[in-house]
């Protein structure tokens, strides 16, 4: 997607980003590959929260994962570049080394991980634990200054002090969450990447956490990502959308262009589907179920489930339309 | 409590479970459900909804038997359950059946799916030979859009969530069930398949007469799917009623927050004001009014001292109440 927007203002952006998975299949040793980022090309703003979408088992968790720099094997980036923008340095984060990245962890890109209200440790104290990250991401570490910026972090944050005595255990679920969202953004960070940050809890700790998320960015002045695939959390928090299905982006735009003027059947079925209170009729979902990401579907992925599937969705693949200014969509209909 | 229906199929008589408190706070007692009345009407749906830690899941761990109650009597169909002994308690165990909310933990990763379909059906003596607990499957699988080639022989990391809640679904239903206990049946599951989910719930009950109660926190798929609503807040059913009448015009303060936290799915109508989150759960759970009175914009000395009582409301629809002072005072 090209998109005009003056790169000074931009601080992540990925191009063409294949990221795949190498599975190897039992009998016979061949490969496989599961194409779970295909050739992804976003741009982040400064200073903007940016949604991903999409159902499980698209590949949002494995953007958020190499977006980090987090590659493991199995995962692989087979093609593409992440770079960041921060002051006036790029840095591309795929090809940094161990101890770079260490330092580009925490200080330029912060990660919350899935269901990261267990990612704490059950036998450290809330605050050792801020300590122990403090003095792995910072060169210049000095215990005294580390414990101030832990209680103006928690303070600001408005969480109890209390916490940072407790242990895990003695804190509920949407406490630890939101101890692991200030742990996340503790040394000040450029870019917060949260994975489902909210799954998983009720609807009032879900609202008081996106409350923080807001408030995070307000404060720190920085840049969130976030990805659910619950469309209400984006439409309440975010300022742009990027919908994802089977490894592609299929409409990126701002959060009143992608829920107003929806382009691709895909994203309107997202966001029709929804149940509301004091509405009784009948929902449906869409039939089938999402690709397999070994092999693709040819054209368009989304064509085996689409109500408007045409001759040419099964075999060209759509590219990017600009509908409006920054409001991207892919889709034949549109041709 | 009144009844909600002239013809109930579970009561719910005044239970109250008691939870002991260990360790940090040593001695202290903890109502997680506390003196509930609920009645679940035949062919109806009965939605539990609250936040997390507000007893909806003990509630349902009573019903189904699996937790005693301290105090109260649960009635199926006019029998205590708690008394249950021999044949009857086979029965209920076969009329009442349970929906989890992850269908990877309901399910053991090293057995087989389809073994818990046919040994549902065989233990419970549905069927006499393994042919025959077969049929009996597919019709279940049937019922949820499955067929029998689709589970046989497999475990259950090789379906998706949403197929393997339906299987789930599936096994439960083998029995022929009056009543189905769904604790937060898709809220593990993707937004793109869970109205299916919903959608075959709603049709148990259309098509076979059965009774569902329904737990949730989530107030817009309990209007989709439920006739009646009970709203719970640290143990105590606040506000309870049709759903229409509770969620267009919610009366217990709590009620009316919990629907302000829907995140409407439209970047028009973003929440404007602040919440206060809960603090410590156990202090709510502990305090001698209403348990919401901490966190309650409208809390005066009497709603922190003393526990409200239930006021019935009217309604077009059936019955209503809440527990709410202010209601007590000021009518409606």
């Amino acid at each position: 997607m090209n998109q005009s927007i003056d790169r000074l203002n931009d601080v992540l952006t990925t191009k063409g980003l294949k990221a795949y998975y190498l599975v190897k299949t039992l009998r016979g040793g061949t490969a496989a590959m599961v194409h779970a980022v295909d050739d992804v090309s976003i741009t982040v703003h400064e200073g903007e929260i940016m949604g991903i979408a999409g159902e499980s088992g698209c590949g949002k968790s494995t953007l958020a994962k190499a977006l980090y720099g987090w590659v493991n094997p199995p995962l692989q980036i087979v093609d593409g570049s992440i770079l960041y923008h921060t002051g006036n340095e790029t840095i591309d984060i795929l090809q940094v080394d161990a101890d770079r990245l260490r330092q580009i962890w925490w200080n330029v890109v912060s990660y919350i991980p899935q269901s990261s209200m267990n990612v704490l440790n059950p036998t450290m104290r809330i605050k050792d634990q801020f300590l122990n990250v403090i003095k792995t991401h910072k060169k210049d570490y000095e215990k005294e200054e580390a414990e101030a910026t832990i209680v103006k972090h928690i303070d600001e944050l408005g969480l109890p002090r209390e916490v940072t005595t407790s242990f895990p255990h003695q804190l509920s679920g949407g406490m630890r969450q939101r101890v692991v969202i200030a742990l996340a953004t503790v040394l000040d960070c450029n870019v917060v990447i949260a994975d489902e940050p909210t799954t998983a809890l009720d609807v009032i700790v879900q609202r008081g956490i996106l409350q923080l998320l807001r408030k995070i960015q307000r404060k720190l002045n920085c840049t969130i990502v976030t990805i659910t695939h619950d469309m209400g959390v984006h439409a309440q928090i975010a300022d742009r959308v990027a919908v994802m299905y089977a490894g592609k982006i299929v409409e990126l735009g701002p959060v009143q262009k992608v829920f107003g003027d929806a382009q691709n059947p895909y994203t309107r079925f997202l966001i029709s589907s929804l149940p509301k209170v004091g509405d009784k009729s009948k929902k449906g979902s869409i039939g089938g179920k999402p690709p397999s990401l070994v092999r693709p579907p040819r054209g368009c992925r989304f064509s085996p489930r689409c109500p408007y599937v045409m001759e040419i969705c099964r075999t060209t693949e759509p590219g990017y339309e600009e509908i409006d200014t920054d409001h991207f969509a892919s889709c034949h209909l549109l041709g | 409590m009144k009844e909600l229906t002239d013809s109930a199929i579970l009561k719910i008589d005044n239970i109250t479970k008691i939870f002991k408190l260990g360790g940090l706070f040593f001695g202290s007692e903890l109502a997680a459900v506390d003196h509930v009345s609920l009645d679940v009407g035949r062919e109806k749906v009965l939605s539990l909804v609250g936040e997390s830690g507000s007893g909806k899941t003990t509630l349902s761990r009573i019903i189904l038997g699996m937790i005693e109650p301290t105090s109260g009597r649960i009635l199926y169909e006019d029998l205590d359950i708690t008394k249950l002994k021999g044949r009857e308690l086979r029965r209920f165990r076969k009329e009442v059946q349970p929906i989890f909310q992850n269908p990877f933990e309901t399910f053991n990763p090293f057995k087989k799916v389809d073994r818990y379909l046919l040994g549902s059906a065989l233990s419970f003596e549905i069927a006499g030979s393994k042919s025959e607990a077969k049929k009996r499957v597919s019709e279940s699988l049937d019922i949820v859009d499955l067929s029998y080639n689709v589970v046989e022989d497999k475990y259950p990391h090789e379906f998706s969530g949403g197929e393997l809640q339906r299987v789930s679904i599936a096994r439960a239903l083998v029995t022929n069930p009056r009543l189905l206990i769904a604790d937060e049946p898709v809220s593990m599951i993707d937004a793109s398949t869970r109205m299916s989910i919903l959608n075959i719930l709603m049709g148990l009950k259309r098509k076979f007469d059965m009774s569902i109660v329904y737990i949730t926190h989530d107030l817009d798929t309990a209007y989709y799917v439920s006739d009646q609503i009970a709203v719970m807040c640290r143990g105590c059913v606040v506000e309870c009623g049709d759903v229409e009448d509770v969620l267009t015009n919610p009366v217990h303060p709590y009620s009316q927050m919990l629907l302000k936290c829907l995140p409407e799915p439209d970047p028009e109508k973003r929440w404007k004001d602040q919440i206060e989150l809960a603090g410590l759960e156990v202090k709510e759970y502990e305090t001698a009014g209403c348990k919401f009175s901490k966190r309650c914009p409208s809390a005066d000395k009497k709603c922190l001292e003393n526990r409200p009582p239930d006021t019935e409301l009217e309604s077009k629809s059936g019955y209503r109440f809440v527990k709410c002072w202010k209601c007590a005072r000021e009518g409606v």
